[in-house]
């Protein structure tokens, strides 16, 4: 039984260096597949039981354990390469699927050439029995196109998928560009002075709160019916423990409350570096629905937020820690 | 209601940044302190200790208390370390008048100690940012500055005359800490340097945020009725509230209401049985100029915006209606924070007596105590009165 294409959706970061599209220093392989996965609807989550994530491209190794963490459902993650040869082979396997086929994840980052008009990209599809974009078709199109993994998805995505019944979005908006200073292609991964710890977390508990910081998951309690965040297995208004459910909460829209901007000498160590780098940062407390606050910093590239202001948010790397980079969600300008 | 407690001897180090250690700090401070009671003192009458201090010098973490018996020459004592970040001193004096209080005879002796100009810059903004919550607050790149400076921008969107405020603030702090030979900065300052100031933590600039300190007070606390052996002139206590609120500043309903400060607030009234106009001055936490504006109104003072209003009117000046830190507040007298607490009410001691030399008020005779442990996550109210 032949898949589809049944959702697709492309991320493409506003930051704009001599007209290509370059991600912000503060984003990589990892930040921009899960971006791309998020907007294929519900955070990406795919139903059903261990469906297959299909990785392309240029993602971290630690990619591979933290792209399930974000979905939130377990997923069989496989690498598939980065040329587009790869891609199309997958695709291919994806199309002679065995029956009944269940649903196939595939998404592929780009972090383009360094070239004009290659920017970085990611795209996420979702391939399902009912998808109404046959997957053969993609691949045929795809037939001859040139190395890069992500471009040509996206050229074929935004010239074809529009028409059909899927949906494509994307932070691409002709005209709006924001033009700032070229930042390195990659930050590198440096150990924490060996005196920062400012914002230690030990990692098991880092991983435990992956739910609340990268997916706002928090708890509905059935008994009162307040929503708790983040959730802590008690309902902080009834004191119920046994009546709560996991409830998603919404990772945009949600209502700039307080607003500061962080000068030299304000940042914690960690961020030491990134202040020599970029400069003064912003942080923002967010109402993401009434009585549910967020403290988030505004993401590296973004104007400042102001109170009152509607915003988006994004995961994104927040600094280094034993060895890794840690993510958590920023805020963005709401387009 | 009566009185809970007496304090009969204080004792306090200049704070600044200052060349002696954690235990020639500890030692100095006490060593003041028993000889300002008036009366001879044995040592051996104090019979428990506590030290408030957050991280020591950030390196003698544990058992800290035991360097206090030390240095106070009281061997053998019990000692217990009470940390709850900069209420920690607040807090300490809490548990020593418990101590007493059923009226066991003796002293107790309560020191507060930072030592925080020996680290290295990185490993001082380490220490200083242990206190607030780390999973949201540290990880979205704020410390205090920022979680006050978030704080501040929300009262400034609500109330508009806040900004003239803050600089009122700062400009009123720094001219009582120039009276205060003993505040890290004695130095006045005009509106146009807090506001041509670089920003911290917009809308909060250099001038709206405290110093980094290093200092020790102490204070010798007996029971009410055993007051008069030591001295003729106690200080009561009064009253005494405490309370605490969620770490992270997120899951609190209100941003610019300490709910901490509020419910410690009503409790030491309540205990001290006295109303608002009864008091004659206030110490209380401004570690940012935004801090005095929160604490006039969660002490009942004044209502939500009405802090501005006060502070803008010139009544929380040394010659207005309600006085606000006479010594200079955190803001220019330092903040060392564990002994900050103790530092508040070495002032009351000071002026409740009369002794306050250049900074003295016109004959106060009830004071009030705020001290307030990171963004009011706990926080301690102390009602004192002179005998």
């Amino acid at each position: 039984m032949p898949l589809g294409i049944e959702r697709a959706a492309a991320y493409v970061p506003r930051t704009s260096v001599q007209g290509r599209r370059s991600a912000a220093a503060d984003e990589d392989g990892f930040t921009m597949a899960a971006t791309a996965l998020e907007r294929l609807g519900d955070g990406g989550s795919p139903p059903g039981p261990s469906p297959r994530l299909l990785v392309a491209g240029e993602l971290p190794p630690s990619a591979d354990a933290d792209l399930p963490r974000f979905l939130g459902v377990p997923v069989t993650v496989e690498r598939v390469g980065s040329g587009i040869e790869s891609v199309r082979t997958a695709l291919s396997a994806v199309a002679v699927a065995p029956e009944p086929p269940p649903p196939i994840l595939f998404v592929a980052v780009d972090r383009g050439s360094g070239g004009p008009n290659d920017s970085d990209a990611a795209v996420a599809l979702r391939c399902t029995a009912d998808g109404a974009l046959p997957v053969d078709r993609v691949v045929a199109e795809l037939e001859g196109k040139g190395p890069p993994s992500a471009g040509p998805l996206l050229r074929f995505g935004t010239g074809r998928a529009a028409a059909e019944p899927s949906r494509w979005v994307g932070d691409f908006a002709p005209g709006a560009v924001h033009p700032v200073a070229p930042t390195p292609r990659e930050t590198p991964l440096v150990p924490n002075a060996p005196v920062s710890q400012g914002a230690y977390v030990p990692r098991p508990r880092y991983l435990e709160g992956v739910g609340a910081h990268w997916r706002f998951e928090g708890e509905r309690c059935d008994a009162c019916g307040a929503i708790g965040f983040p959730p802590r297995g008690r309902c902080r208004s009834c004191g119920a423990t046994d009546r709560l459910r996991p409830m998603p909460l919404p990772r945009d829209g949600g209502m700039v409350v307080a607003a500061t901007t962080i000068g030299p000498g304000g940042q914690p160590t960690e961020l030491d570096e990134q202040v020599e780098r970029s400069g003064p940062y912003g942080v923002v407390l967010v109402d993401l629905v009434p009585g549910v606050r967020v403290t988030l910093p505004v993401a590296d590239s973004s104007a400042a937020l102001a109170i009152g202001r509607r915003v988006g948010t994004r995961l994104r790397r927040l600094y280094p820690m034993e060895g890794e980079w840690r993510y958590g969600r920023k805020a963005v300008p709401l387009e | 209601m009566g009185h809970r407690a007496a304090i009969v001897g204080a004792g306090h180090t200049r704070f600044g940044a200052l060349d002696a250690g954690p235990r020639a700090l500890l030692r100095s401070a006490v060593d003041e302190a028993f000889a300002s009671v008036d009366r001879a003192v044995d040592r051996a009458s104090v019979r428990e200790a506590y030290l408030a201090t957050l991280g020591f010098g950030g390196w003698q973490i544990g058992n800290s208390a035991a360097v206090l018996a030390e240095e106070a020459a009281l061997p053998g004592i019990p000692v217990t370390r009470v940390e709850n970040a900069c209420a920690s001193g607040g807090s300490a004096i809490r548990a020593a008048v418990r101590a007493v209080e059923g009226g066991a005879p003796g002293l107790v002796l309560v020191a507060g100690l930072e030592k925080m100009t020996d680290l290295p810059s990185a490993r001082r903004r380490y220490w200083l940012g242990v206190s607030g919550d780390t999973e949201w607050e540290r990880s979205a790149g704020l410390t205090f500055a920022g979680v006050y400076g978030l704080i501040a921008s929300r009262y400034l969107a609500d109330h508009p005359n806040g900004r003239d405020a803050l600089v009122e603030v700062a400009v009123k702090n720094h001219g009582n800490g120039a009276l205060n030979p003993k505040a890290h900065f004695q130095k006045r300052i005009e509106r146009s340097d807090v506001e041509r100031a670089p920003r911290v933590a917009d809308p909060l600039g250099l001038y709206d945020c405290c110093p980094v300190s290093d200092g020790a007070a102490a204070l010798l606390i007996s029971a009410a009725d055993h007051a008069r052996e030591y001295t003729d002139r106690p200080v009561f206590i009064d009253g005494m509230g405490a309370g605490s609120d969620r770490l992270a500043v997120q899951e609190r309903p209100e941003l610019t209401q300490f709910g901490a400060s509020r419910w410690a607030a009503d409790e030491a009234f309540r205990s001290a049985g006295v109303d608002r106009a009864d008091i004659s001055f206030l110490e209380v936490h401004d570690c940012f100029t935004i801090a005095e504006l929160l604490a006039l109104e969660d002490l009942g003072f004044a209502p939500p915006g009405g802090g501005a209003e006060m502070t803008l009117a010139g009544e929380t000046r040394r010659d207005g209606r309600l006085p606000v830190n006479p010594d200079g507040g955190l803001k220019a007298k330092g903040h060392p924070m564990g002994a900050t607490g103790i530092s508040q009410a070495y002032e009351v001691f000071l002026q409740l007596r009369g002794a306050a030399g250049a900074r003295q008020l016109a004959h106060p005779h009830r004071a009030l105590t705020h001290n307030v442990g990171g963004a009011g996550a706990t926080a301690t109210v102390t009602i004192y009165s002179v005998g």
